[in-house]
């Protein structure tokens, strides 16, 4: 069972498609592993008899000569937002508590067509509100690294299940970092896709214009993989982009002479811990000494990113979460008498802090007198970032910054909201950019937690950063 | 900085469709504050000469008559249904 547990991605696919394994024996394996480390609590849902009844129809079809399929027998985990036939879709909400989705999301769909065995559902910050996993209303998920310490968030639980070998790969999806920093605090791999290649319907929206689903996976080469299976166009997704793919799995480089990385020059001026400056430092060593060019670049509102961040991801998180009202799906309020009663019974019995805060705030910057100070201020900021961002990457391939400024933190060490929010410092621009970013574990920090790398692309430039990040994971020593 | 009042919280809740319990609306008030000061930032980034492009949407798909998913789908989370509907107390009397 370990020797199956520590294969990787790829290579379990090709185990399987070569008849070393079957996808009953993998998906087992797997199955034995979750119960033997329940305490880590990174799942929500689970059916194994619908887990070794999907591995055992992939074995019947291969039997039958028929070994297609990116994924073909591997166990794979969706994030608790994405809607599945079969497994709850709760958002780790109790205002979902049981809800049964009626169709399943483009992105699980593309999974089953590509071989996949649905394994569950991750455990997450409560509608993906956090950075830490402690919003959730089905309890904190431990980090395998060390159970003292948070795994990150909101995609904690996906990231969790990668750490602790109970899956050969995960979905997440990430609206201001929440596949990448707890990629970064369980020492995985996660890539945020530009906005607009990865179908997002049937994913439960929180910030619309900011969302997109991305894999996590033990290495760079299973990211890849995880990636050509779940990207493209899709009719049923207004803001998916309808552009020609060409695969990124396998296609990694011998040498990254003519690469030029952007270093950014306000990123340095941030608070973030020693370690981690250390590790940054020495990952740019590592890519200078490997032909890599370093250009220095200026994105001067970077930092702001954060204010833009919340007052755009909360007007929209108010708006989208209206449709929690208990009237057609999700929790009404027992004891509710009226029409209103329902409403606001339901919703304030159902939501949990975090997410009550995010729509008060999102109301309040959308309410009549303020809605130019702050929500219509934030789009133009926006617009003036963006532009930031292009004129960079007018230099560079790529820009490095850590991930997350610090390792993962101790559960119950952020202070206020306003602590926790400031904690996401790096991984939010992007998503108010809109382009692509990876998350690598790049060495070991404090209390030896991992640290991680991350590199920002330009749109649709996703293979060139699993390029870069795929070179440092296979030569940095 | 003190720039949502107690009432404010009151009427964004009234809005929101949230009751607070007091203790609720003092760490809300709070908290929202310490947000929307850091927010204040914002101001000091000149926007005069930007124009707000709305690229959010891609490809709009052909608008295709097609069949919806049965009824009986929809109504299966329904907290409450009666004869083929979602159920409501009375809204009109």
């Amino acid at each position: 069972m370990e020797e199956i547990l520590t294969k990787s991605l790829t290579e379990i696919v090709e185990g399987i498609k070569n008849g070393t394994y079957t996808s009953t024996q993998v998906t087992q394996a797997c199955i034995q592993q979750i119960e033997k480390t329940k305490e880590y609590n990174t799942l929500n849902h689970t059916n194994f008899e619908d887990a070794l009844r999907q591995a055992n129809e992939i074995d019947e079809r291969i039997a039958q000569g028929n070994t297609n399929g990116l994924l073909l027998g591997a166990p794979i985990v969706v994030k608790d937002n994405m809607c599945t036939y079969v497994l709850p879709t709760t958002c780790s909400s109790k205002i979902l508590e049981n809800f049964v989705a009626p169709y399943e999301a483009t992105v699980v769909s593309k999974l089953r067509a590509e071989g996949a065995v649905i394994l569950g559902k991750a455990n997450m910050d409560e509608f993906a509100m956090g950075s830490s996993n402690e919003t959730s209303a089905y309890g904190k998920v431990l980090n395998p690294c060390n159970t003292s310490r948070v795994p990150g968030g909101s995609s904690g639980g996906s990231a969790a299940c990668v750490c602790a070998h109970q899956c050969f790969g995960a979905l997440g999806t990430d609206t201001g970092g929440s596949i990448r920093q707890p990629a970064s605090f369980c020492g995985v791999v996660g890539l945020k896709p530009t906005y607009g290649e990865v179908s997002r319907r049937g994913v439960v929206a929180f910030a619309s214009s900011l969302d997109q689903v991305g894999p996590m996976a033990k290495n760079v080469a299973d990211t890849a993989l995880l990636f050509d299976a779940i990207r493209g166009y899709d009719a049923k997704d207004s803001t998916s982009s309808n552009h020609k793919r060409t695969p990124t799995a396998g296609k990694f480089l011998k040498t990254l002479k003519g690469l030029r990385i952007g270093l950014v020059k306000e990123i340095f001026e941030q608070p973030m811990n020693d370690d981690v400056r250390q590790a940054l430092e020495k990952a740019i060593s590592f890519y200078k000494l490997s032909g890599v060019e370093f250009v220095d670049v200026s994105i001067p509102n970077i930092a702001q990113a954060i204010d833009m961040y919340y007052i755009l991801s909360s007007a929209e998180a108010a708006s989208n979460l209206a449709r929690f009202d208990g009237i057609k799906y999700g929790r009404r309020a027992p004891e509710a008498k009226t029409v209103e009663d329902i409403y606001t019974l339901s919703r304030s019995q159902g939501f949990g802090d975090e997410v009550k805060r995010r729509i008060m705030l999102g109301n309040y910057v959308l309410s009549s007198g303020y809605f130019d100070a702050y929500y219509k201020k934030a789009t133009l900021c926006q617009e003036v970032l963006k532009q930031q961002f292009a004129k960079a990457f007018e230099m560079c391939d790529a820009l490095i910054t850590p991930t997350s400024p610090t390792v993962a933190f101790p559960f119950g060490s952020k202070a206020t909201p306003l602590e926790m929010y400031l904690s996401d410092i790096y991984t939010v621009p992007v998503n108010i950019f809109g382009g692509p970013a990876i998350s690598f574990p790049c060495g070991k920090g404090e209390n030896n937690m991992p640290i991680g790398l991350q590199l920002i692309g330009n749109y649709f430039e996703e293979q060139t950063l699993l390029q870069l990040a795929e070179f440092y994971e296979r030569e940095a020593k | 900085m003190n720039i949502v009042s107690k009432e404010d919280v009151l009427h964004i809740a009234k809005l929101s469709k949230l009751q607070l319990t007091p203790t609720e609306q003092e760490a809300m008030q709070q908290s929202l504050n310490e947000v929307l000061t850091h927010i204040q930032a914002l101001e000091n980034i000149p926007t005069h000469n930007t124009e707000c492009k709305n690229k959010t949407f891609g490809t709009l798909r052909a608008d295709v008559v097609e069949n919806s998913m049965p009824q009986q789908s929809i109504l299966q989370n329904a907290p409450k249904q009666e004869g083929g509907a979602f159920a409501v107390p009375k809204v009109v009397e």
